[in-house]
């Protein structure tokens, strides 16, 4: 009896062990976008892929397809909402007074900004040098050109990866946890993760204003916190990256002070 | 020693030397030319498994970055001599290929799953002859 006893509580552990974790980070200055704004949302970087008995992820091209659908859609949604006056642009050549090309230089750009940003901010490889300085990045003059030229205020990038387990490593992860109920508990191997991010760029300045990062890491392959294969996961996922955007430290010490 | 056996210890190592023998000398050294080789699909191939579709959708997304990189050299002629050269040693499925040509100071040259290639300017660099270069496409294709 004790025995299962001990068996549950440690399928409890490992299942509310899983969690769905939100980083923000914003300029020591930043405050929320009111009023006219423009805001240009650009063509989010999705890919789902399945999560194989090894550990693999395998990209596959239908999901990434229906999330990406989903997302856009969300994204709509939750922009129709807000007072700005926002553009989704899902192709590079829809943006009217950019050529193509400068764009996809943007976007390039931004890509290892935000990669940047995760890697030094979210996954613990800090900077003494950017330490107290709340969110310290740029896209430059390539930005400010892209808001003189297309007449934006801001603009929002968008990133997004998701994984489903596949029926192996699901099969695998609960033979590991039915070991327990014998008294052998196999390693946890672990479960899908989503892993996601947006930035918010001033194209007055060029400097990366607000980011954001989401992730929804599951212990159990099976267990999962948000599907971007299906609409309700989509508004889920873009709920948790964009609907509370919180001002910058300075600005938030001010508000408080008064 | 079996005195009784069919097989002696001596005929049987004579055997197998006449065995290796033949293998070398003999039927092993037909080749196959570039030019006689069948291609395993035609033109307009699409994927039908679901991993290679995946794969396919990001290659995708790799060309259309590279295909705008400003890093490329578009001169018509290099271009289509690399084709001739990637067709000539790659069969026929080849001659359909991609070509990109980066200025990229590495010798290097990169073949991709669905159909294009890069090939870094450094490459053509430290090329003294066109054969040089043939045999350094074979490998990549």
């Amino acid at each position: 009896m004790r025995k299962r006893g001990a068996a549950l509580a440690l399928t409890a552990t490992i299942t509310l062990g899983a969690c769905v974790q939100t980083r923000q980070y914003a300029d020591v200055q930043f405050t929320l976008p009111q009023g006219e704004y423009k805001l240009l949302v650009l063509r989010p970087d999705v890919t789902v892929g399945s999560l194989t008995t090894g550990g693999m992820v395998e990209p596959r091209a239908d999901w990434t397809e229906q999330a990406r659908t989903n997302i856009l859609a969300a994204l709509r949604a939750q922009q129709a909402g807000r007072g700005g006056n926002s553009t989704i642009v899902e192709h590079r050549n829809h943006l009217a007074g950019v050529p193509e090309q400068e764009l996809a230089d943007v976007e390039r750009l931004n890509f290892v900004v935000d990669q940047s940003i995760v890697q030094h901010r979210y996954l613990g490889d800090y900077l003494p040098t950017k330490s107290g300085k709340g969110l310290d990045w740029t896209l430059g003059d390539d930005a400010v050109n892209l808001g003189r030229k297309s007449g934006y205020d801001y603009a929002l990038f968008i990133h997004a990866e998701d994984q489903v387990a596949s029926t192996g490593r699901i099969a695998l992860g609960v033979l590991g946890l039915a070991g327990c109920v014998v008294g052998f508990c196999a390693p946890n191997i672990g479960g899908a993760e989503q892993l996601d991010y947006a930035s918010l760029v001033d194209l007055k300045t060029g400097e990366v204003v607000w980011f954001n990062v989401v992730d929804a890491a599951s212990q159990v392959p099976g267990i999962k916190f948000g599907d971007l294969r299906t609409p309700e996961g989509a508004a889920q996922m873009i709920e948790r990256l964009l609907g509370r955007m919180k001002p910058g430290a300075a600005v938030r010490r001010q508000q408080a002070a008064r | 020693m079996c005195m009784r056996c069919e097989f002696s210890r001596r005929s049987l190592l004579t055997g197998g030397g006449v065995a290796a023998a033949a293998l070398t000398t003999g039927v092993a050294g037909a080749r196959v030319r570039p030019a006689d080789m069948v291609p395993l699909i035609g033109p307009g191939f699409k994927p039908t498994d679901k991993d290679e579709q995946g794969l396919w959708k990001e290659m995708e997304r790799v060309e259309e970055e590279i295909a705008g990189s400003n890093l490329l050299i578009t001169d018509p002629g290099v271009t289509s001599y690399l084709q001739g050269i990637i067709g000539n040693v790659g069969g026929p499925a080849a001659k359909d290929f991609r070509i990109y040509l980066a200025r990229i100071p590495e010798f290097n040259a990169v073949m991709f799953p669905t159909g294009f290639a890069i090939v870094f300017s450094g490459l053509l660099l430290r090329m003294r002859n066109e054969a040089q270069l043939a045999g350094i496409s074979c490998a990549a294709t």
